[in-house]
């Protein structure tokens, strides 16, 4: 897969990630099941989100057209 | 406390002031003063953008956020964090393009550029002060609330402010920006360092991670999930809050500067990734530290919880510790948004050979605002902070579209920008509703002028 899409990938990786994270169903009040350990839900599914945004933008950074070129000073 | 604060509070301005003299000698020229050498590399570039992120909000108003509203905090703010370090990928390259089309004396000067008119820069220099100056008091407020605690009767809280702020003008106004990006390193490292040490005590004192999930559920199982206890912590409120976080890159001059002096778009990449996991790192603890607070002192007010929490728990020499870090919290985000400020003042308004002066009192001025605002702010220092950040993304499409159009935007994108923010306005002073349709003004507000936005790029003047 060539760089560009991955650029577009990690871009449209971001958008559902905000999709899923903040709306009703994710967000349901009171939700503390199902936990991950003792970790209640909307925490661990929280540093699970950070996470995955965070490894996203390691592959955006990456595959980022620009990333390797040489600029022009200020 | 008091005998390590004398020790450690001198080193602490020695270090800021050899800083700040040590820029000074080095300092050549104007633009020197105002952007660096404007090649910074990826370790300064990724502390000095922490430092100047991560403010006393992160150490003061984040623990008492957790203690109130729970888990959902996490979501709040570092989550919102992570969608952030994204738009600084995608954004820093227009940014960076732009610049090197145009040159660089601000973002208001920036866009007078890209509108091929003054008001562009007059509007958004006029969202910035109004919503920078207010975030910039509650980081004054902040740490005043705290030396009043640590010295009571010693001094007034105004009296603390002005001493803050009188450090603060005296090394940003010798160095410049070299000086407050020296500083910003220092003020990363103590903060991260403070904010982990304090974590382990109150951890340990709850017995550790399971324990104090327990606890929590205990005392108050709505701290473990959405929406919190109060309510707040909703899907709606949620978002737009990231969505006014996601902006800060794009919206707030002393973390734009900060993207186009990188040395290279590769360093700023790079930056971007730290920041995320900076963002993690200094989150973290403030979520153990706010669920000892919501075991322990669920009932106090928010300066006492944090007095008894960040202060008397700990150990003497870490109290001290945490006064130096909150200290350096508060100065690294506040000299970084004034000199941003007047920065933007100079590129607009500041013409002829008195230049340099005039940008020089115009950041004595803000500083001066900033510590009469903060005489009257209120304690929810998250709160107001989100307010500030959610005012400044109303410039975001305005913004956005002169970045990412060749051609001028239409300027009626200017008008429909002051009218957002004018309504903003308007709902923090309960003059218009902070709903509207059900949904959050400021995410309504911003989605409308997305759209005008895209209109103004298409019919370009």
């Amino acid at each position: 897969m060539n760089r560009k899409r991955l650029w577009l990938l990690s871009g449209l990786g971001v958008i559902v990630m905000i999709a899923i994270i903040y709306n009703p169903w994710t967000l349901s009040p009171g939700k503390i099941e199902p936990k991950l350990g003792v970790l209640p839900f909307h925490l661990w599914f929280g540093f699970l989100s950070m996470l995955i945004l965070l490894g996203l933008t390691a592959l955006g950074a990456y595959s980022h057209p620009t990333h390797h070129n040489n600029e022009e000073d200020l | 406390m008091i005998e390590w604060l004398m020790v450690l509070g001198p080193i602490y301005v020695l270090v800021l002031a050899t800083l700040a003299w040590r820029s000074r000698d080095a300092n050549q020229s104007e633009k020197e003063f105002l952007l660096g050498n404007a090649k910074l590399g990826l370790m300064v570039g990724l502390l000095t953008t922490a430092a100047s992120l991560f403010s006393t909000f992160t150490l003061q108003g984040m623990p008492d956020f957790f203690r109130q509203h729970g888990v959902a905090s996490w979501i709040f703010l570092a989550v919102a964090d992570g969608v952030m370090i994204f738009v600084i990928v995608w954004f820093a390259f227009y940014l960076r393009r732009k610049v090197s089309q145009k040159g660089f004396r601000g973002v208001g000067p920036l866009l007078n550029e890209c509108y091929r008119t003054p008001w562009a820069g007059r509007m958004y220099f006029l969202g910035i002060f109004v919503f920078l100056i207010p975030y910039v008091s509650i980081q004054i407020k902040g740490i005043t609330i705290f030396l009043t605690a640590v010295f009571p009767d010693f001094m007034p809280t105004w009296a603390w402010g002005l001493l803050i702020i009188g450090i603060m003008l005296l090394y940003s106004e010798t160095g410049g920006l070299k000086a407050i990006i020296f500083a910003d390193v220092i003020q990363a490292v103590v903060l991260l360092t403070v904010v982990w040490i304090i974590a382990v005590v109150c951890l340990d004192k709850m017995g550790g991670v399971s324990e104090m999930l327990q606890q929590v559920e205990r005392q108050n199982a709505a701290l473990l999930s959405s929406p919190g206890p109060k309510g707040l912590l909703g899907p709606q409120f949620l978002f737009a809050s990231m969505l006014a976080i996601a902006f800060v890159p794009i919206t707030q001059p002393h973390i734009t500067t900060r993207l186009v002096i990188m040395k290279s778009i590769k360093e700023t990449h790079r930056m971007a990734i730290g920041i995320g996991v900076f963002a993690i790192l200094v989150i973290l603890p403030t979520l153990f530290i706010g669920f000892y607070g919501a075991i322990n002192y669920a009932d106090l007010s928010t300066p006492d919880f944090l007095s008894q929490v960040l202060l008397f728990d700990q150990l003497p020499w870490v109290a001290a510790l945490a006064v130096i870090g909150l200290l350096a919290a508060a100065i690294s985000t506040s000299d970084s948004q004034l000199f941003a400020m007047g920065t933007e003042f100079r590129g607009l308004f500041a013409e002829g050979i008195s230049r340099m002066t005039m940008t020089r009192l115009a950041i004595v001025f803000f500083a001066v605002c900033a510590l009469a605002f903060s005489q009257i702010a209120s304690d929810e220092l998250a709160l107001l902070a989100i307010s500030g950040f959610s005012g400044t993304a109303i410039l975001g499409p305005m913004i956005l579209v002169a970045i990412l159009t060749d051609r001028p935007p239409a300027k009626w994108m200017i008008i429909a920008t002051g009218v957002g923010l004018i309504c903003f306005l308007g709902s923090q002073f309960g003059l218009i509703p902070k709903a509207l349709l059900g949904m959050n003004l400021n995410w309504l507000i911003v989605t409308i002028l997305g759209g005008i936005a895209f209109f103004a790029a298409s019919r370009n003047d």
